[in-house]
């Protein structure tokens, strides 16, 4: 029998099967890629569900190593952006700089906003306080509630005015300077009180934020529309 | 035909990648691989509630350092979505990887031990349902710790145990849960070799720990090492969390909303009983070990670690429903032992272990997040189903002790019944007073909950004296010293179930000396919520009082300090000698 010549050998069988395996590696990695884009392309459109960790924990730096955010310059340049409650029927706008935070599953309806120097969870700018929680003999006693408010924070030693307070929204409520433990009143709490719901009430606090920004804030404020 | 069901389990892995899971699981993972990345492990652990081991704080990092590469992980609203894409990738690689590695470890272990069932076994774990739902869909990283205590396992079977002390740290190092074999890992250890490859080993295996938790050492943070290593000790204080066990159902299918404080053998908690139980069978676990022939030591190893890890699932109070999860490996691992006959009949044990255990996860995670699994039934049905698995569950453990176990649990009847005994003796002890009907230490019963504005309630001591030994003190209050109460601070708010057992409470109570001298305090007992006794003012300079209640018929009872004054600031205040009565 005559051997075919070596240029006219059959190609070697591990040859074969390796390119039969690479392209079928191909195949499966095109096919993995083209599930993970329709993925992607389906989270997007649902969204997906912001979900921070519960308790003592670390979402971003903070102090020095945080990122220097210009506070100052927030809402300088007409960028306002409109935020909602997730529970409770509030909105109000806030400049397109800031970045706001929910806490899921939070029966406050809480948001927050990153600072540089202070984590969201220690910069709540608003929350539904349930005066049910703190005294249920305050229910519908929204002025008392707020008097006493600060018997229930070891931080804070009393309070030093509380004023009637209107948005520009007809919103209804009380501005309150509390004292901290070293006699001083750095803070600004409104307390709205929500129509129809003698048992809650709206409370947004300045914190860090400047004082233009947050009275925007707090006139922009709505509930039930 | 074996790469085939491979790359179909590979392939069924990464398009469950993408699976939120348990998405709180995931999102501690996030926060404490990101302040790990930026900050370093030992600032993790000291400024976060981090309660997993020193070594896994490192993969954490590892993941969001990567993430970092590929994406910016401070874009709250992208980094913290539990459809995070990359992160979920990038987390679910190592579970797969982990996957892997078991699969191989199987194959090797069988070829060692001359059982031609390698490749099935393997291919048992890898397609395993519960196998998968725990990694890529569930997220949680127990396979981890499984390949690391296997690989130690497959170096013990290659008579390599340098090499095995080194995985065994490393695997207690990863997953908590491998801590429970450490007793035995040495004992095979002692028996395969000699007291100095223990010694060896335990060098080794403390080395590994040294340089794992180096950086504790270098940044002196070693409180913070400390805390951690014991911080899980009572974490989670319940009857059980979603493990279906006899906990569960003793709970009426609330474990989480039971505390394991409660009184369930006189004044023995169910912690205490649940502690005892779990150590009758560690005890057979080591006798196994202990009185093994030598040509059956690897396979007793086996047994026993499966016994543990069975033992410690449905016995002990607090347990996951994932504890079970390094029997997926390891009764593989056993069937591979069996002479033929009985291989498939144990690998047929191992199927219905694996659909009931797939089953429990399954139910708890839908139980938490609903959207993440199909589960259209009503809330009393699927709390009807958790009984039946749970009485399922048990069954299977019951038959696993009998089945392979009975053999020797008549063999060393002695030492069991002595150690039985042993613990009657204690029950006893402990309930004497109880049982006699002579008053008994409050403080012999564990509190249900606590609150209290500066740090928090200590037995026998003021409360100062957690802020370290050269603050330990007896209680005493304007010199009248005692040796038994609760040191307790302004403002505070202490329970107990007593379970309606007994029928006074006599405490004296009193400002600890420590205390300022402006503290003033009332002390307030009450039953059910209402109150049953309120004190005059107190101070630093009165002399304690005491009182005698009645507290018939009262299932909690609550043990207030409420400050006098505005300010709570040195108002140390003990409950002195409180006692019970039936």
């Amino acid at each position: 029998m005559e051997q075919n010549p070596p240029d006219l050998q059959p190609p070697q069988p591990f040859i074969k099967r390796y390119f039969l395996l690479a392209f079928v590696g191909l195949i499966f990695i095109t096919l993995v890629l083209f599930v993970y884009y329709l993925y992607g392309w389906t989270a997007r459109q649902k969204k997906g569900e912001v979900v921070f960790p519960a308790g003592i924990n670390y979402l971003s730096p903070v102090g020095d190593k945080a990122e220097k955010l210009d506070i100052k310059r927030w809402g300088s340049e007409g960028k306002w952006t409109l935020a909602k409650g997730r529970i409770y029927p509030y909105s109000f706008s806030y400049p397109a700089e800031m970045k706001l935070m929910y806490f899921p599953n939070d029966p406050t309806d809480a948001v927050g906003w990153e600072g540089d120097e202070k984590p969201a969870e220690q910069n709540i700018l608003l929350l539904v306080e349930s005066i049910s929680y703190y005294d249920k003999g305050l229910v519908g006693k929204p002025k008392e509630f707020i008097e006493n408010y600060w018997r229930f924070f070891s931080g804070l030693t009393g309070v030093k005015s509380v004023e009637d307070f209107v948005n520009k929204n007809d919103l209804r409520g009380y501005k309150v300077s509390f004292i901290n433990r070293a006699g001083q009143t750095p803070n600004i709490d409104i307390f709205f009180v929500i129509p129809g719901d003698p048992g809650h009430l709206l409370h947004v606090a300045n914190g860090l934020l400047p004082q233009d920004v947050f009275v925007k804030i707090v006139d922009s404020l709505e509930y039930g529309k | 035909m074996f790469y085939v069901f491979i790359f179909l389990g590979f392939l069924i892995r990464l398009l469950l990648i993408p699976s939120p899971g348990f998405k709180a699981d995931i999102a501690f993972w996030k926060g404490w691989g990101l302040a790990g990345a930026d900050n370093g492990v030992t600032w993790l652990v000291k400024n976060t509630n981090y309660n997993y081991p020193p070594g896994f704080a490192y993969v954490l990092s590892a993941i969001d350092k990567t993430y970092a590469l590929f994406k910016n992980p401070y874009n709250l609203n992208e980094f913290w979505l539990d459809t995070n894409l990359l992160y979920l990738f990038l987390l679910k690689s190592l579970t797969i990887a982990a996957d892997l590695l078991i699969v191989f470890l199987v194959i090797k272990i069988a070829k060692r031990v001359g059982s031609r069932w390698g490749i099935a076994a393997a291919l048992f774990y890898f397609l395993n349902p519960a196998t998968i739902f725990d990694g890529v869909i569930w997220g949680q990283v127990d396979q981890i710790g499984l390949a690391l205590f296997l690989t130690s396992v497959y170096f013990l079977f290659e008579e390599k145990p340098p090499l095995a002390a080194v995985f065994f740290a490393l695997s207690c190092l990863l997953k908590f849960q491998n801590i429970i074999f450490i007793p035995i890992f040495y004992l095979f250890l002692f028996k395969k070799y000699s007291f100095e490859e223990v010694v060896r080993a335990l060098m080794l295996s403390f080395g590994t720990f040294l340089l794992i938790v180096a950086p504790f050492f270098i940044g002196k943070e070693m409180e913070s090492l400390v805390r951690l290593l014991t911080v899980n000790a009572d974490y989670f204080p319940f009857y059980s969390l979603n493990a279906f066990n006899i906990w569960w159902i003793a709970s009426s299918a609330a474990g989480m909303a039971v505390s394991d404080k409660n009184l369930v053998l006189g004044i023995t908690s169910a912690k205490t009983l649940s502690l005892l139980l779990f150590s009758f069978f560690y005890l057979v676990a080591f006798l196994t070990l202990l009185f093994s022939r030598k040509e059956a030591l690897f396979k007793n190893l086996i047994l026993s670690c499966s016994l543990t890890v069975f033992s410690f699932f449905h016995l002990l109070t607090q347990s996951h429903e994932r504890y079970l999860f390094p029997l997926v490996g390891l009764l593989l691992v056993l069937a591979l032992f069996d002479v033929e006959k009985r291989v498939a009949k144990t690998l047929g044990f191992y199927f219905i272990f694996s659909i009931f255990f797939f089953l429990n996860m399954y139910l708890s995670l839908g139980m938490h997040y609903a959207d993440q699994v199909f589960l259209p039934f009503t809330s009393s049905s699927i709390k009807a189903a958790t009984l039946y698995l749970s009485v399922f569950q048990i069954l299977i453990f019951v038959f696993f002790v009998v089945y392979f176990f009975y053999p020797k649990i008549l063999k060393h009847l002695f030492y069991l019944l002595l150690f039985a005994t042993a613990e009657v003796v204690f029950l006893t002890y402990q309930n004497a007073n109880y049982i006699l009907k002579k008053p008994i230490s409050l403080t012999s019963l564990d509190m249900i909950s606590y609150e209290q504005d500066y740090l928090r309630p200590v037995y026998g001591k003021p409360v100062d004296s957690l802020t370290g030994p050269l603050r330990w003190g007896r209680l005493t209050s304007n010199y009248y010293f005692y040796s038994q109460g609760i040191g307790s601070h302004a403002n505070s708010k202490i329970v107990f179930r007593l379970k309606k057992k007994f029928s006074k409470f006599k405490t004296d109570y009193g400002v600890n000396i420590e205390g300022g001298e402006k503290a003033k305090v009332y002390f307030l007992v009450e039953g059910d919520g209402k109150t049953i006794f309120k004190s005059e003012k107190k101070g630093k300079f009165d002399d304690p009082s005491s009182v005698m209640i009645d507290i018939g018929g009262v299932d909690y009872l609550t043990l207030k300090i409420v400050s006098a004054t505005d300010n709570i600031s040195g108002a140390h205040a003990d409950w002195l000698d409180p006692k019970l009565t039936r």
